[in-house]
């Protein structure tokens, strides 16, 4: 007995010291080829044996693997069956064997008897919260047996081992990351290198586009080519999976359909020409969503094929209402379509919007867990698709960003959007909608102040505009209960005068202009509230009209504006 | 934005914009009062139709008792839709310094 000398767990001191010494050694940054090395000396020199192996459990694989042989030489694999080695695998148990030739489990091949003259063998798991790293084998000790403190001072050294093999593996799945993310990232760039770099100016449309990226994998693109002066190619895509497939597929549709409208291509052919070769191309369970059409500038329709893209948003000017347009077809890549159906077509009435968006925007996820969807797309369009297409995208894209409220960007989000100027375009004319409700009269009345500041118009204007503006208003509230849209403003203005339009949908006729008067001399006994609005509207706008048609009433009032 | 509240001298102050959405407000808050005397619109810049109902609906009220609302200090707009409702044959209608 050694008691001086010996610590409160019993080991050696020595021993111990060997251990905090190999423990210093692997705390420096070791290739695991080296740290396994380091470990086997290690072991060899504290049980002062002859030799000493480290075998690492591949879980994917379920095997032993014994790496640092001579150069060349392949690495050895052992199942967990196999001698000794694999017992202590299973049981995660040290295994102390003193006469190897007597051992019933002792298979030479995996335990490493090479010359034939193993007699002693003290086999010890390698584990790490009871998941198996791999096993330490030491052999032939100096003394003949190992002893029940070598078993300990084996233990203590292989949990050392297995924090520093935890390490190095881990460092290593790291650097592999990150070689991914470099090469991912190299593809992202390739793939955004490819977008529109600014959009076509039209006389009659105006479009604005954006790509914005999630920070891992997506596969949007866009693109905007004029075919000729009377038609212009859109396309929208959004190719499916993980890593650097998505953004490859994404740039090499882009490629493709580049090629096909140089050679002239129609958009059947295009098509059906670029799916045929992503069948060809994409691996078996990648495909790509995509939105091909072409605009016709003077017809004002965009013919169109959409391959699992969708829903397609078209705003209906006149009507306010968003109508959400599904896919045609299944998306590319799948197989060669059998036939292709004709296109089918939007038309595009002044004022309207077509909206190419990817998923990314309508599955935008808040912390709770509810989506962006179709709504929240309509609500911001409502507010401001009187606006420039750029602003309305920008508000859009804000508006994501606010409903997200910090959870992370999952997908690439793709916004293209296409509006056809309104036919009051060039006579600085806005116009909104607002929902039936009194709370409106405050936008409202911010919004008539807003025309007329931001056109340095008479700030004069102001009262009585909104005066007979929430006259008519609410008087379509009061006698239109049972129409469910929203209410039309527009304003425009001509150096001479301030036009108003307002306009109710599915609404009955009634003719402002036509109200009885009200006798204002009557003495107050003989006085109504009631009527006195349309009066004083008649008073006060300059011209007023009414128009009546397809369940739609349109009150159009002026004033006159002050020369110069 | 719409106030109504009542002044040091017992008269009625309303302040902003008296509309559709505000009228309930006011009527209701008119019709707390046994005898509104004077209104000072000194702060008003809005009034509609609405708006008119209330004062309307008020006077008639306090007419009964015998005397009706002065109306002080409305700006020029809220003066001529007054004129425009034919008010100032049933309101005392006092302009701002009258």
């Amino acid at each position: 007995m050694q008691t001086e000398t010996s610590t409160s767990v019993g080991l050696r001191a020595e021993a111990l010291l060997q251990i905090l010494e190999v423990t210093r050694k692997l705390a420096a940054p070791f290739e695991l080829a080296e740290v396994l090395a380091e470990i086997g000396e290690a072991a060899r020199s504290v049980l002062r044996a002859e030799r000493a192996t480290v075998w690492l459990f591949e879980p994917d694989q379920g095997v032993l693997v014994l790496t640092g042989g001579p150069a060349g030489q392949k690495p050895l694999r052992a199942s967990l069956s196999q001698g000794v080695l694999g017992l202590t695998a299973r049981s995660r148990q040290v295994i102390n064997v003193p006469d190897c030739k007597l051992e019933p489990l002792f298979d030479p091949a995996v335990d490493l008897d090479v010359d034939n003259d193993v007699r002693c063998m003290l086999s010890v798991p390698l584990v790490e919260r009871a998941t198996l790293v791999g096993v330490l084998q030491v052999v032939d000790c100096e003394s003949g047996l190992f002893t029940a403190e070598d078993e300990r001072v084996a233990e203590t050294l292989a949990a050392q081992c297995v924090v520093f093999i935890q390490r190095e593996r881990m460092s290593r799945s790291l650097a592999q990351a990150e070689k991914l993310d470099r090469e991912i990232k190299l593809a992202r760039e390739i793939q955004m290198s490819t977008l529109p770099s600014e959009m076509p100016r039209l006389a009659e449309y105006d479009m604005a586009g954006q790509f914005c990226p999630a920070d891992q994998t997506g596969g949007d693109t866009f693109d905007i080519v004029a075919l000729d002066d009377q038609r212009l190619f859109l396309l929208l895509g959004d190719a499916s999976g993980h890593g650097i497939g998505p953004a490859l597929s994404a740039t090499q549709m882009t490629g493709m359909l580049r090629v096909a409208l140089r050679l002239g291509a129609d958009l059947d052919a295009i098509f059906a020409q670029v799916n045929n070769q992503l069948v060809e191309d994409l691996p078996e369970e990648h495909f790509v969503t995509a939105f091909f059409g072409v605009l016709d500038l003077v017809k004002h329709k965009v013919e169109y094929h959409a391959a699992g893209q969708g829903p397609l948003l078209h705003f209906h000017a006149a009507t306010g209402v968003c109508e959400w347009l599904p896919p045609t077809t299944f998306p590319l890549g799948f197989m060669k379509y059998p036939e292709i159906a004709p296109p089918l077509q939007i038309a595009m009435a002044p004022g309207d919007i077509l909206g190419l968006i990817t998923d990314g925007v309508f599955e935008t996820e808040n912390p709770a867990g509810q989506m962006f969807g179709t709504e929240g797309v309509e609500q911001v369009l409502r507010a401001r698709h009187e606006g420039s297409m750029s602003d309305l995208l920008a508000r859009l894209l804000q508006a994501v960003h606010l409903f997200a409220d910090g959870h992370p960007q999952a997908d690439d989000i793709t916004i293209v959007l296409l509006a056809r100027r309104g036919e009051l375009a060039g006579r600085t004319t806005i116009q909104r909608y607002f929902p039936r409700s009194l709370d409106s009269l405050d936008p409202m009345f911010r919004f008539v102040g807003d025309f007329i500041a931001a056109r340095s118009l008479d700030a004069e204007l102001h009262m009585p505009v909104c005066f007979i503006i929430e006259e008519l208003f609410t008087n379509f509230l009061k006698y239109n209960t049972e129409s469910v849209h929203d209410i039309s403003l527009s304003l425009g203005h001509t150096p001479e005068q301030l036009t108003v339009r307002i306009t109710a949908f599915d609404v009955d006729s009634f003719d402002v202009t036509s109200a009885p008067s009200v006798d204002t001399t009557k003495p107050l006994a003989e006085r109504q509230a009631g009527g006195l609005g349309l009066h004083l509207v008649q008073q006060m706008a300059d011209t007023l009209q009414y128009d009546y048609t397809e369940r739609r009433s349109t009150i159009t009032f002026t004033k006159a504006l002050e020369a110069g | 934005m719409f106030e109504i509240r009542l002044g040091e001298q017992g008269e009625v102050i309303m302040t902003g914009r008296l509309d559709a959405a505000q009228c309930e407000k006011a009527l209701q808050f008119m019709d707390g009062l046994p005898a509104p005397r004077v209104v000072d619109l000194a702060g008003l810049d809005y009034v509609s139709s609405a708006g008119l109902g209330v004062l309307l609906k008020t006077q008639k009220r306090v007419m009964a008792g015998g005397q009706g609302l002065r109306l002080v200090n409305a700006n020029k707009h809220i003066r001529d839709i007054f004129k425009y409702a034919g008010f100032d044959r049933i309101f005392e209608i006092v302009p701002a310094g009258g």
